[in-house]
């Protein structure tokens, strides 16, 4: 399909930009299918770890499936906190090209912003949901515990 | 990546290295972009063209709706009960116009996917999710008989 210019569309009847937004929408769908072959391939490749990630670096974020979750792990201020690593949004990893900044984390995807100390949403678009939050703790040896990964209320 | 991004195939995207992953990735979300922007700029025209620079209260029959704009924006206006109520016509959904819908009662239903607010808030009854309420104006009739949308409530 060959991209009209705002002339162009200037120029269209209700009708006919009418037709060219369905069109646009059929195209849609097949633009979702591809996308999701991406998503899905960043999910096979998040490593898959019998234990959490002992050696986080302050500020970072990593994923890794953790007891059959998949987590996103993150220290801020020498404290590790686990989220759900899927985005409440629209199910994109966290982890994949996420950024931290303090205690907000900011979806590579759509920019969706949540606390990442509560999983609570700080700002999106349109919409408003809470990431789900999960308990991490760090024993006295600095690694995390998986057994003490449950869900928060 | 194919000529066409569109023919992407579930192998071909697995069968990249990392870094080949990465940039056909942004690449492919510049594209998707770019036809989300040309979708709402399709969206945005079908609203300039279903609204009518003055509107007159009796113009518009009780039970039915019609669209006018004010500035940059296209604003629904209903009668209901005698009474004339305004909100933005673009669908807090997808951005198509909303006075292309169905009006029952003070609920407002799109024609293209359903979505439904109630004129007198500006509440989302569908889709279920958190979506923000649609924006609501005061609507002043002029001696000439005229509709005058005021500020934003």
């Amino acid at each position: 399909m060959k991209t009209p210019t705002r002339a162009d569309l200037e120029k269209m009847s209700f009708d006919e930009l009418s037709e060219l937004a369905a069109e646009l929408a059929e195209e849609d769908e097949a633009i979702k299918k591809v996308r999701h072959y991406f998503i899905d391939e960043f999910w096979t490749r998040m490593p898959h770890s019998a234990a959490a990630p002992g050696d986080l670096k302050e500020g970072e974020l990593r994923g890794a499936s953790v007891a059959g979750k998949s987590l996103l792990w993150a220290k801020v201020d020498g404290t590790v906190y686990a989220l759900s690593d899927k985005c409440p949004h629209r199910g994109f990893p966290l982890h994949h090209g996420g950024k931290l900044d303090g205690y907000t984390l900011t979806c590579a995807y759509h920019g969706g912003q949540f606390d990442i100390r509560t999983g609570a949403c700080v700002k999106h678009p349109t919409e408003t949901f809470a990431c789900e939050r999960f308990l991490a703790r760090t024993g006295a040896d600095g690694t995390i515990d998986c057994e003490a990964i449950r869900k928060r209320d | 990546m194919p000529p066409n991004m569109l023919e992407y195939r579930r192998e071909q995207v697995a069968q990249l290295a990392n870094d080949k992953l990465e940039a056909d990735w942004q690449k492919y979300m510049t594209f998707s972009n770019q036809r989300q922007r040309l979708r709402e700029e399709v969206q945005r025209m079908m609203r300039k063209k279903s609204a009518a620079p003055r509107v007159r209260s009796e113009d518009i029959p009780e039970g039915r709706m019609t669209a006018t704009k004010v500035g940059a924006r296209e604003i629904l206006l209903a009668k209901v009960a005698g009474q004339i109520y305004a909100i933005d016509n673009a669908c807090g959904h997808s951005g198509y116009p909303l006075d292309k819908g169905t009006l029952d009662g003070f609920v407002v239903t799109c024609k293209w996917h359903d979505a439904q607010f109630d004129l007198r808030s500006g509440a989302v009854l569908a889709p279920g999710r958190a979506m923000k309420p649609i924006p609501r104006f005061r609507v002043v009739e002029t001696a000439d008989g005229t509709l005058k949308i005021g500020e934003e409530l």
